[in-house]
């Protein structure tokens, strides 16, 4: 699916937007990622990066991924 | 099903029953087995856990699996005094846990006759999993003493002993041309066509348990004491994490007054994640290529690394990585000081203790117990250049009189 946005924050922003209930399922009630998700910008984990500031240049993949889909 | 009440979440605390699920539906974090402490505290004692069986089945009420147990007779390892190799670290009170002296020689003889139980206990006549190597052979003894089927998946390049140590019991033995981290991805979605009992995916969170046998044994054979100290080999992390909950749990049921077991992780510099990201303050891993000789360690992307951190950083251990040369120098130490043998998991763990020992890490009046977790026959290639014969002669007493007098 195609978001609209600059940073991961405005992703998961206009994902709610798009599928509201969504963003309880990624983030933290404070806002954070959850432990267990990854998002990756790229192939790069945004825990390395920025966070959820975390620029998106456009056209750039984004895979939002539960941890343990990795196996264990 | 034993006494366990469930599963219940580790992150976001939501309950589940105990069916074969490893992961939160919520927030995607792993599902913990959940037991009745009040009620083991009234029907554990001492006593109880001495008339058990003689192996990690006298825990029975502080582990997940029902009455009909697949079991070789994992557990009940020595605990032995190290004074030779004490004395070489500078350290007075060091002791080994013995764990190559398990049924396929190593500790994941433990992890694997609680999963088949409990897998037998769900109905499942199927058990796979993915390995750095001592969990394919335990499964495949297990499976093979249960009548059970087991398909089983390594990295291609494990070493020779384990691989046949692994096909001589009769499981489908897949090979596949990847890193640990491949394989594990591969099964994962492996696990989600087939109705099998994975060890150490949908079976995971009673699976790990069985590691807190290993804290039991080393509190029950220290007279119900706990070790100020404990140092741990980390691959996915799993075995440090339920070394602090074993001797938690002891706490909960009365059997310790309490403990300050400091616990300490080792791990090989070649794929060190957990290491490294406990040394630079951070309680996320980021996952690594393994090149290690160490290969039953070698998993790049721990599954409980973030749990590691937390154990060692609460408990007041460190994390410390060591190279492959430290590691064969870490066996041939402990072989020579006290007649153990093991594989390069155990190396780790030695070499590691060596150098928080000299850093002062380790401090020489603790009472200080090494995990060797492996035989030393597993993984002989990492010793044969270093080990062999000390002189070749001819059938001769004059050829090895001559020989004797040259040496001396
Ligand atoms: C000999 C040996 N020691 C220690 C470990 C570490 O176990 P964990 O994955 O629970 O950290 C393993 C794991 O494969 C092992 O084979
Ligand atoms: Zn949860």
């Amino acid at each position: 699916m195609t978001v609209d946005a600059s940073t991961v924050r405005e992703m998961v922003a206009d994902l709610e937007r798009q599928h509201p209930g969504i963003r309880d399922r990624i983030c933290e009630e404070s806002g954070e990622i959850r432990r267990f998700v990854n998002v990756f910008v790229g192939d790069e984990d945004i825990r390395f990066l920025q966070g959820l500031d975390t620029q998106i240049p456009p056209g750039t993949q984004v895979s939002i991924i539960p941890a343990v889909a990795g196996g264990r | 099903m034993g006494a366990i009440l469930g599963l219940r979440c580790r992150e976001c605390g939501r309950e589940y029953p105990a069916e074969p699920i490893h992961v939160c539906e919520y927030c995607f974090a792993p599902l913990e087995v959940v037991y009745d402490y009040d009620e083991i505290r009234s029907v554990i004692s001492p006593k109880s856990i001495s008339e058990g069986p003689r192996s990690i089945w006298r825990y029975a009420d502080l582990l997940p699996g029902g009455e009909k147990r697949v079991d070789l007779g994992a557990g009940l390892t020595p605990l032995v005094p190290a004074p030779r190799l004490g004395a070489e670290l500078g350290l007075h009170d060091l002791w080994i846990k013995n764990d190559t002296l398990n049924p396929t020689h190593s500790f994941k003889d433990r992890v694997v006759s609680v999963a088949l139980t409990v897998a037998r206990d769900f109905g499942f006549n199927t058990v796979a999993c993915a390995s750095t190597g001592n969990l394919a052979t335990a499964v495949a003894a297990h499976a093979a003493h249960a009548g059970m089927s087991a398909y089983i998946f390594i990295p291609a390049d494990l070493e020779r002993g384990k691989i046949v140590a692994t096909a001589v019991y009769g499981p489908q033995l897949v090979a596949v041309q990847g890193t640990y981290d491949d394989v594990n991805r591969l099964c994962s979605e492996i696990a989600g066509q087939f109705e099998w009992a994975f060890v150490n995916v949908n079976i995971r969170p009673y699976y790990a348990e069985g590691s807190k046998s290993l804290a039991f044994e080393i509190a029950e054979q220290l007279g119900w004491r706990a070790p100020d100290h404990v140092i741990v080999p980390i691959a996915s992390g799993s075995l440090l994490t339920k070394i602090r909950r074993g001797l938690d749990e002891l706490v909960k049921v009365g059997l310790l007054d309490g403990h300050q077991a400091r616990i300490s992780g080792a791990q090989a510099e070649g794929c060190s994640p957990v290491a490294t990201a406990f040394k630079a303050g951070e309680d996320h891993v980021r996952p690594v290529k393994p090149n290690t000789i160490a290969k039953s360690l070698a998993i790049g992307n721990p599954a409980d690394g973030y749990y590691a951190i937390k154990a060692a950083r609460e408990s007041g251990g460190v994390m410390e990585s060591v190279t492959d040369e430290e590691i064969i120098d870490g066996i041939s130490l402990l072989a020579r000081t006290e007649g153990v043998f093991t594989e390069t998991a155990g190396g780790v763990t030695i070499a590691t203790l060596r150098k928080l020992a000299e850093r002062g890490d380790v401090k020489p009046d603790e009472r200080t117990v090494a995990l060797i977790t492996g035989d030393g026959l597993k993984t002989i290639e990492a010793l044969v250049d270093r080990a062999g014969p000390t002189m070749t002669i001819p059938p001769s007493l004059d050829a090895f009189a001559a020989q004797l007098e040259s040496k001396n």
